[in-house]
C-alpha cells in the first residue's frame, strides 16, 4: 500500500510534534501518529495554529471498537499547504471520554455526535451530546463489535457464502 | 426549545423542502428563525454495521444506496479505497470508463440539485423538468450500459462490471454537443432573472473562514471562493492528465453556489470529451479472487463526489470482509453550518440555504 498523494507520512508528522512536545509520541506508522489521551486537546490546537501544519480542517472523525480499546482517527488537512494527516488516539473500553474538538471545529459538532450515537464514546466539553441517528432510548450502540450479531439472531446462517455453515471464525 | 417570545415551528419529515425524509424544528420569532435543530436518521440503515457482515464485492450495493443521486460516484470512491487497500491495478480502459460514468453522474447530480434549488426558490417544477429532461438523457446512457439507472452498481474492485454498447457511443456524442447550449440556456434563463436572483443573492452567505472550519466540502466550499477540489489537490483515476477548471464562487451566497453547479457542468463535458478521446482498447476488468482478504491495513481514502469530499475509511484485519467501514459523508458534514446560516434569517431564506447546499438524505443517515 502506498499513501494517498497528499499525506504526510508518520515519521515526518512524528518529528514536527516530536520537536515541540519532545518523546510524546508512542507509536506511529506509514500513515499515522498516535497521539496519548492526556494531551490530545492541546496537540490538536497546537497543530491548527502552528503555521508549520496548519490543520484547518477536520476532514475526518471516526471511531473504531477494537475490542480491548476504542480507537478514534482523525483526519485534518491544510488547504493551503495541501497536505493531510493521520491521528490515532486510544480509549479506555469501559470509560470512553475523549476531549471534544468544538471549541476548535464546528465541523467536529455532527460527527462526534454520531461517534457518540453508533459507538457510545462520550465528547467532554460537547455542547449538544444526543444521539443523532438512533431514538433517545435506543439500547446499546451498534457499531461496537459486542452489540447483538446477525450470527446470534440466526445461527445457522453462514456469515459468508462460500464459508460452510456453522464455521464463522475470521 | 421556544421561549416566551417564540414559537415552534415544525417543518418535515415529508416536506418538498426538505428534499427527503429530514425534519427541522424551527424556533420563531415572527418571521424571524431564532434556533433551529435538525432531526436526521428516518434513512438510517446501518450500511457501516452491515458492511462488517459482508464480503467487499457485496458491499459495493450499499454504496448506491448511501447516496442514490450519485450512485456512480459512490461505487467509484469505495471501489478505488479497497483497491488501494488490496493493492488492485485496474486495466487503462476501465479507469477512463470510470471517469467518463463519474462525470456524467456529477451532471445528472448537479442538473438535480440546481432544479431542486430554483424550485425552492418559487419556480415551481419548470426549470426543474427542464434540468430533468438532461439528466433522463444521461439515466438512458446508464441503463443501457448497466441495466439499473439510479442504483447503477456498476463498478467493481478492479473494473467496471459491463463494456458499454455500440450505441452507448453515439448517444453520448450527441449528448455532449448539446449540454454546453444547454447549460447556456440556463443561464440566460435564470442568472439575470429578476426574482431568482431576489431569492438567492446574499442569502445564506458562507465566508471562506467558516467553509474551511465547519469541514465543507465541494460546491459549498467552492461557493465561498476556495479553489479546493480533489480531482486536483489529491488527483486519482488520471485527472491530473485531464484539462479542466475549478469554477469558484464570490461571496458565497445560495447563487454563488448555484452557478458554481452550472459551470462544473460544462467542465464535466469537456473532461467526458478528453476520456473519450484516449479510451484505450482492452479489458474492462481485472480478475480478482472471489474472497478477497487484503493484509490487516487502514486506508482513507477521498473521491471528489457532486456533493463534495466522499472519502471511505476501511480496517482490514486479513478477513474476506471490512473490519470497520466508514463513509464519509459530504452532505452530512455540509449540514454543520445550517443552524448558524439559518439563525436570524427568514423561514423561505433558510429553504433556499438548504437546497443551495444539496443535501442527500440517503447519505447523510447511511
Amino acid at each position: 500500500m502506498t499513501l494517498n498523494t497528499l499525506q504526510l507520512p508518520g515519521q515526518e508528522l512524528k518529528n514536527i510534534i516530536d520537536s515541540h512536545f519532545p518523546a510524546i509520541i508512542s507509536n506511529f506508522s506509514l500513515d499515522w501518529v498516535e497521539i496519548p489521551i492526556d494531551k490530545y486537546l492541546e496537540i490538536i490546537t497546537w497543530m491548527k495554529e502552528n503555521p508549520e501544519i496548519d490543520a484547518a480542517q477536520l476532514s475526518n472523525i471516526t471511531g473504531v471498537d477494537m475490542i480491548d480499546t476504542f480507537e478514534i482517527h482523525l483526519h485534518l488537512q491544510s488547504l493551503d499547504l495541501k497536505k493531510m494527516y493521520s491521528i490515532k488516539v486510544i480509549l479506555d473500553r469501559e470509560n470512553p471520554v475523549i476531549p471534544s474538538l468544538c471549541s476548535l471545529y464546528i465541523g467536529a459538532n455532527l460527527q462526534e455526535r454520531e461517534i457518540f450515537d453508533l459507538l457510545g464514546i462520550n465528547f467532554d466539553g460537547h455542547p449538544d451530546l444526543r444521539r443523532i441517528f438512533l431514538w433517545e432510548g435506543f439500547a446499546g450502540h451498534p457499531l461496537r463489535k459486542d452489540f447483538l450479531q446477525m450470527d446470534d439472531a440466526n445461527p445457522g446462517l453462514p456469515r459468508f457464502p462460500f464459508e460452510e455453515a456453522g464455521k464463522q471464525e475470521r | 426549545m421556544a421561549t416566551e417570545d417564540t414559537y415552534e415551528l415544525n417543518i418535515g419529515p415529508q416536506h418538498p423542502s426538505t428534499h427527503g425524509v429530514f425534519r427541522i424544528k424551527v424556533a420563531m420569532n415572527g418571521e424571524t428563525i431564532e434556533d433551529l435543530d435538525m432531526i436526521v436518521g428516518y434513512l438510517h440503515r446501518s450500511m457501516e454495521k452491515l458492511s462488517e457482515e459482508r464480503t467487499f464485492t457485496q458491499n459495493i450495493p450499499f454504496t448506491d444506496r448511501a447516496d442514490y443521486l450519485a450512485a456512480m460516484s459512490n461505487n467509484l470512491g469505495y471501489c478505488l479505497a479497497i483497491e488501494k487497500i488490496a493493492d488492485v491495478i485496474p486495466p487503462q480502459r476501465a479507469t477512463v470508463l470510470r471517469v467518463i460514468f463519474a462525470e456524467l453522474q456529477r451532471i445528472a447530480s448537479h442538473a438535480m440539485a440546481n432544479g431542486t434549488l430554483v424550485s425552492d426558490a418559487g419556480a415551481w417544477q419548470t426549470p426543474l423538468m427542464y434540468m430533468f429532461r438532461e439528466r433522463e438523457k444521461i439515466l438512458d446512457l446508464f441503463e443501457m450500459t448497466c441495466g439499473a439507472r439510479l442504483t447503477t452498481n456498476y463498478m467493481r474492485i478492479g473494473g467496471v462490471a459491463f463494456e458499454p454498447p455500440d450505441e452507448f457511443y453515439a448517444q453520448l456524442n450527441s449528448l455532449l454537443g448539446e449540454l454546453p447550449d444547454r447549460v447556456d440556456e440556463y443561464m440566460e434563463m435564470l442568472s439575470e432573472n429578476e426574482i431568482f436572483i431576489a431569492r438567492t443573492k446574499n442569502v445564506g452567505i458562507i465566508t471562506p473562514e467558516d467553509a474551511i472550519n465547519a469541514s465543507l466540502s465541494g460546491p459549498a466550499l467552492r461557493g465561498s471562493g476556495v479553489p479546493w477540489d480533489l480531482r486536483k489537490a489529491e488527483p486519482y483515476c488520471g485527472y491530473e492528465d485531464y484539462d479542466f477548471e475549478i469554477p469558484v464562487g464570490n461571496i458565497g451566497d445560495s447563487y454563488d453556489r448555484f452557478m458554481v453547479r452550472l459551470f462544473e457542468v460544462k467542465e464535466s463535458v469537456k473532461i467526458i470529451k478528453q476520456a473519450l478521446n484516449i479510451l484505450p482498447k482492452g479489458m474492462h476488468k481485472t480478475q480478482i479472487p472471489l474472497a478477497l482478504r487484503p493484509e490487516p491495513d487502514q486506508v482513507y481514502f477521498r473521491t471528489e463526489g457532486p456533493r463534495g469530499e466522499l472519502g471511505y475509511f476501511v480496517i482490514t484485519d486479513g478477513g474476506p470482509a471490512p473490519y470497520r467501514m466508514h463513509i464519509r459523508a459530504p452532505s452530512f458534514i455540509n449540514l454543520s453550518l445550517l443552524k448558524k446560516l439559518a439563525t436570524g434569517s427568514s423561514l423561505p431564506d433558510a429553504v433556499v440555504t438548504l437546497g443551495s447546499i444539496d443535501i442527500v438524505v440517503g447519505e447523510i443517515d447511511r
